[in-house]
């Protein structure tokens, strides 16, 4: 009896873990002051292979899931009222194109003001470690700090392009975002920060000179006029706490009550970044602030970095088969096997426009119905046939004017790309508007 | 039920089959600072009954869940101490400095390894090193010197388990055996490739060899004089060769990620001439029994689809001729199939004779974008004559389902299963995969 009693007790602790990790049924949240919430991080790596092979086992496991599929009741989101939209107000999302009128002078003003750094010279406060990209983190004339990004050496336009083009977009659509501009500037504009530091190739973090400036400098296409071309993004007022996860909650924020993958906002962002193409829609690239307006400090959710969006991928241009499977598409191996790979892929058929500015991007091969970014998202695998209605509805609510003008905003100097990206959006919108939409067996109401 | 009209493109056709509860009254598009909706208690991520009934599996998954938080921890070190930077960039220095690492085997069944790769500084690539190693103590050394075109190198190999079952397409799985080999060999070597439409490669080479067969070192099965006691006399006697050869090849091969299109042929000739003793370079015992084998290899292909479907069949014959056909060449002379020579779910070495005949067909379809499939099948047989001896009935088969992942430029290696008469064998390799 004496040796069985640990077991016993490990089991009981066990159990306890288990049901206070899962949010135990009993579990309470005491109102309490908004305190600072702490500042995590996501790692890229732990984020890929927990997603890509452990979470979809995981979910294949689920009986509870398992169940809700059979019976055809799956879990709708959380924070819906009677009428199905979103509970308000949200400090995911705000009410824009799709439930309020947004006129595209209101839209390419976004969160404000839209015009990047102010003239005069730039102050290089550090060199950007993280992410695909280089960068810099500088002060304008007039104090604001921006993020400046840069395209690859080969892809001049591209990924500015796409990350001014989709913050617009995704503004719009109601999301938090950045205020991102396409600016250009000079090696003189330039100066650095007494303080400026930069992650050497070494992994160490030193003071930043001219040469290191200038040596990423040279990797940077530059327009006809001399002038390098930038990514210009508004660093977000408040305190970065980190990235959100598309699951779970954050747990020191009281105002956090319900579970990301069950948040409307989050599941339905399916259908806008199937629209856009945005495959690189996961946990890092977001960001929550901790913000204090009118005398209120709480955490503001934003979604960043959308210079792998539309046709581009940061560094490279899209491969056509982008966002018709994830990485380790289980699904697509099964039916690969299944057929012995006889079963063309969609993708094989699309045509490369070969508008270096754009990357690729397409409407021809774009499957609305079974868009995938690049790896599960959390809240995407829960969305239902509601959920994508809910941001198929902001997707229809982008006039071609609106789109029009959003694609300004990548400044394309190629004419084509311009009016290539306006028609690819254009047809894309249009496609999901008439499968999610338009036909009356899928607007019923069912999940 | 939603309605849009063919107009929404040109309107904001705003769908509003209901009205919305705007509790941010205010006209200004700007996120709301209010204190957002939240139900009155947390939400939780599965319903008690689900959690009741994902119970049993959720205690199952605490130990994988806490491996899970130490990989998460420690891949997040990883990152923000920019390891992986780090790595990248002492691989960049070491490799400027001539000094290349890598992980793989000495060829098939010599077990997980590694080897590195030493090229100096200064020297236009004209001196080369490399030292490969396994877990079952398989060494190999190479020393090269000379453009890549024209090429002295001394080759020293150490195989200590080398498999071996009998002479014949008969021989029995009862009989496993294995020999060590200790070889040394130093040669020059012509290579030279020309054309665009038609490569063609001419390789040629002259060179001494002294080989020593040893007993084996495999823990798991008898040496091969136990089980073929003739064998006993040519163990640990060196033996030397004076070999000359000649390669030549057509190439038409293509494609990416693996070759789709078109054709290979290749047809090479050696001589391992008899030395009686010592060599010009090695010392060595008795005269070697002297041989000449011939190969001829072909493969073709044909694909279709966009992201290739790819038919292929590969075809390749051995003859050796012994000079005196009372003395055969060694076994590890002889001609072999089994792993990765051919009849995959067999072991390497499984097959042992003089001539040896392979065809191999295969399917390599995509499964995902860094993965594809292959499927094949591979017939073939070693005999005393391939020309005269080898019967259909004694042709071995066997069947492999191969998954290759890839990258867009080439298959990077090749993990899958072979099975055949003798049961089934797991097969997997980095890098080496066309």
């Amino acid at each position: 009896m004496r040796m069985r009693l640990p077991g016993v007790t490990l089991v009981c602790l066990l159990l306890v873990a288990t049901v206070t990790r899962t949010g135990g049924a009993t579990e309470a949240v005491e109102p309490a002051e908004p305190a600072g919430p702490r500042t995590t991080e996501i790692s890229y790596y732990y984020d890929f292979v927990r997603h890509c092979a452990a979470r979809p086992i995981a979910r294949q496991l689920d009986l509870g899931r398992e169940v809700r599929r059979l019976s055809g009741n799956p879990r709708q989101a959380a924070n819906v009222d009677a009428n199905d939209q979103v509970q308000l107000p949200s400090t995911w999302w705000t009410p824009r194109l799709g439930f309020r009128p947004v006129t595209v002078d209101q839209m390419l003003r976004g969160p404000g003001p839209g015009t990047g750094p102010a003239p005069g010279k730039l102050i290089i406060e550090r060199a950007k470690s993280q992410g695909v990209t280089p960068g810099f983190f500088v002060k304008d004339s007039a104090g604001t700090a921006f993020l400046l990004k840069f395209d690859p050496t080969a892809l001049a336009e591209m990924a500015t392009g796409a990350d001014a083009v989709a913050a617009c977009l995704y503004w719009a659509a109601g999301y938090n975002v950045a205020d991102n501009a396409v600016y250009t500037f000079t090696a003189e504009d330039l100066e650095l920060s007494s303080k400026a530091t930069v992650v050497d190739k070494k992994g160490k973090k030193r003071p930043m000179d001219r040469d290191d400036l200038m040596l990423m400098l040279e990797h940077v296409p530059r327009g006809p006029d001399g002038r390098y071309r930038s990514l210009a993004s508004r660093l977000l007022p408040g305190r970065p706490l980190g990235p959100f996860e598309y699951t779970g909650r954050r747990g020191d924020d009281p105002e956090d009550l319900i579970p990301h993958q069950h948040r409307r906002e989050l599941r339905g962002l399916w259908a806008i970044a199937a629209w856009t193409n945005h495959i690189d829609v996961r946990g890092p690239n977001s960001l929550d602030m901790w913000t204090t307006e009118n005398g209120r400090s709480f955490v503001r959710h934003y979604l960043i970095d959308f210079g792998s969006c539309l046709g581009s991928a940061a560094t490279s241009k899209r491969e056509a088969l982008a966002g018709t499977e994830y990485f380790l598409d289980y699904q697509v191996i099964a039916r690969q096997i299944g057929t012995i790979g006889l079963r063309p892929f969609a993708w094989e058929h699309a045509v490369d426009p070969d508008l270096p500015s754009i990357g690729f991007i397409d409407s021809d091969t774009f499957n609305p119905g079974n868009w995938r970014p690049e790896y599960p998202n959390p809240a995407f695998d829960e969305r239902t046939e509601r959920d994508i209605r809910w941001g198929a509805r902001i997707v229809a609510a982008f006039t071609d004017d609106h789109i029009r003008a959003a694609v300004a905003r990548g400044q394309y100097s190629d004419p084509r790309a311009a009016d290539y990206l306006t028609r690819v959006l254009i047809e894309r919108r249009d496609k999901i508007v008439r499968r999610w939409l338009s036909d009356p067996a899928v607007t019923a109401d069912r999940p | 039920m939603v309605a849009i009209g063919p107009a929404y493109a040109q309107e904001p056709s705003v769908p509003t089959p209901v009205p919305i509860a705007v509790a941010d009254s205010s006209d200004n598009l700007a996120p709301t600072a209010s204190v957002p909706w939240n139900p009155p208690r947390a939400v939780h991520t599965h319903e008690p009954w689900e959690q009741a009934i994902n119970a049993p599996l959720t205690l199952v998954s605490l130990p994988i869940k806490a491996l899970g938080a130490l990989s998460e921890a420690g891949l997040l070190r990883v990152q923000e101490e920019h390891q992986i930077p780090r790595l990248q960039y002492s691989l960049a220095v070491t490799a400027r400095s001539g000094i290349i690492v890598g992980v793989g085997g000495i060829e098939d069944g010599s077990g997980l390894g590694g080897a590195v790769r030493f090229t100096p500084p200064r020297t236009h690539g004209w001196v080369r090193g490399s030292l490969a190693g396994t877990l079952r103590h398989y060494h190999r050394g190479i020393a090269e010197v000379g453009p890549r075109w024209l090429v002295a190198s001394y080759v020293h190999d150490w195989r200590p388990e080398e498999s071996f079952y009998g002479i014949g397409p008969d021989a029995a799985e009862s009989d496993a055996s294995d020999f060590a080999l200790q070889a040394e060999r130093i040669g020059l070597r012509l290579a030279l490739s020309r054309g665009k439409r038609w490569p063609r490669e001419l390789e040629a080479w002259v060179g001494e060899r002294r080989s020593v067969l040893r007993p084996g070192k495999a823990s798991d099965r008898p040496s091969v004089e136990d089980v073929f006691p003739s064998t006993s006399a040519t163990l640990d006697v060196p033996q030397i060769y004076r070999m000359a050869g000649v390669r030549v090849a057509l190439d038409t091969r293509t494609g990416r990620p693996h070759w789709s299109r078109g054709w290979r042929l290749e047809a090479q000739a050696e001589d391992f001439g008899t030395v009686n003793g010592d060599g010009l370079v090695f010392d060595g015992e008795n005269d070697s029994p002297g041989f000449r084998r011939y190969s001829l290899a072909g493969q073709v292909g044909w694909s279709f689809m966009r992201d290739p479907r790819t038919l292929r069949l590969i075809a390749r014959v051995v003859d050796i001729q012994p000079r005196d056909a009372s003395r055969p060449p060694l076994l590890n002379d002889l001609s072999r199939l089994g792993g990765g020579a051919g009849l995959g779910a067999f072991e390497p070495g499984r097959f042992h004779d003089l001539d040896l005949l392979l065809v191999k067909f295969a399917y390599i379809f995509p499964l995902v974008e860094y993965g594809e499939l292959e499927i094949s099948t591979d017939i073939g047989a070693v005999s005393g004559d391939v020309w005269n001896t080898t019967r259909i009935d004694q042709l071995e088969r066997t069947y492999s389902v191969i998954l290759r992942p890839r990258s867009h430029r080439a298959p990077l290696g090749s993990i899958g299963v072979s099975w055949g008469r003798e049961g089934a064998r797991v097969r997997m390799s980095l890098g080496g995969v066309e």
